[in-house]
């Protein structure tokens, strides 16, 4: 079995076509992602992304590291610290926290590119699955 | 009938939830997430069973006002063929009330056929709805 990788990293533009191609996609049409009038006068003041959007980064991280094992032995757990404001480049990154019994275990978190903290948490995969 | 969020408490059941992801649904995730193609020829991509899951909770359930999807966890237990009958449950695990917001817990467990594929926690904190002083 080989060393898992010690760390991920993609960014990606979430622009509001993203967004809005994401509402049709997942049928999440949550005025506050897809109206401007709405979340004009929602808390954020703007529309924001999906958080499973952003979180969707952190899944891409993990299988293009570990293909369909992450879909059979994958698991993640995270919370939304901040939202995604359309245009922004997010970036997310997996660090290898540990690795036994086949199974690895990383820190995983996205970020906006002022720094701001979108989400944070652990995603964890099953090696002995892996392809 | 919808259901109120603010009406839901542990314990509650919602009703099933019964979807299939087709290859044109996992094209358009993929082009809208940005995550290219390889892997996902035959499968679905396992965060996108949980879209549809949460998407499938909106649909019996509109999200109140000021609502925040705050915090997730999944376990993808295995591959899911694309075209392959789905079907979600969800309970209600957890419902409190802190510093003005009504927090709901709910866990899901995604079944293809009698395999469970995934189970899911998804916290949904809204604020507390208030009545208007007369």
């Amino acid at each position: 079995m080989s060393t898992p990788p010690e760390e991920l990293r993609l960014v990606r533009l979430i622009d509001q076509g993203r967004v809005d191609a994401y509402a049709d996609a997942a049928r999440d049409h949550n005025p506050i992602h897809v109206d401007e009038v709405f979340a004009a006068a929602s808390p954020f003041g703007t529309r924001i992304a999906h958080g499973m959007l952003v979180l969707a980064l952190v899944s891409e991280l993990m299988s293009a590291a570990f293909g369909e094992a992450w879909a059979r032995s994958g698991a993640l757990k995270v919370r939304w610290r901040a939202p995604a404001v359309p245009p922004v480049n997010v970036s997310a990154r997996a660090l290898l926290r540990s690795s036994s019994d086949g199974v690895a275990t990383y820190d995983v978190s996205c970020e906006a590119e002022d720094g701001t903290v979108l989400l944070a948490g652990t995603a964890s995969v099953s090696r002995g699955t892996s392809a | 009938m919808s259901i109120d969020f603010h009406a839901l408490r542990r314990g509650d059941r919602l009703p099933p939830i019964a979807f299939t992801v087709t290859l044109e649904d996992v094209r358009a995730y993929l082009a809208a997430t940005g995550e290219a193609a390889g892997t996902w020829s035959a499968h679905v991509p396992p965060l996108a069973l949980g879209a549809y899951i949460l998407a499938g909770l909106m649909e019996v359930m509109p999200l109140p006002p000021g609502a925040l999807h705050a915090g997730q966890e999944f376990e993808f237990l295995d591959t899911v063929a694309q075209g392959e009958p789905l079907e979600a449950e969800l309970t209600v695990v957890q419902q409190s009330e802190r510093q003005g917001s009504n927090i709901v817990v709910f866990a899901s467990e995604l079944k293809a056929g009698e395999r469970v594929v995934l189970r899911g926690r998804t916290t949904v904190m809204a604020p507390v709805a208030t009545s208007e002083a007369g």
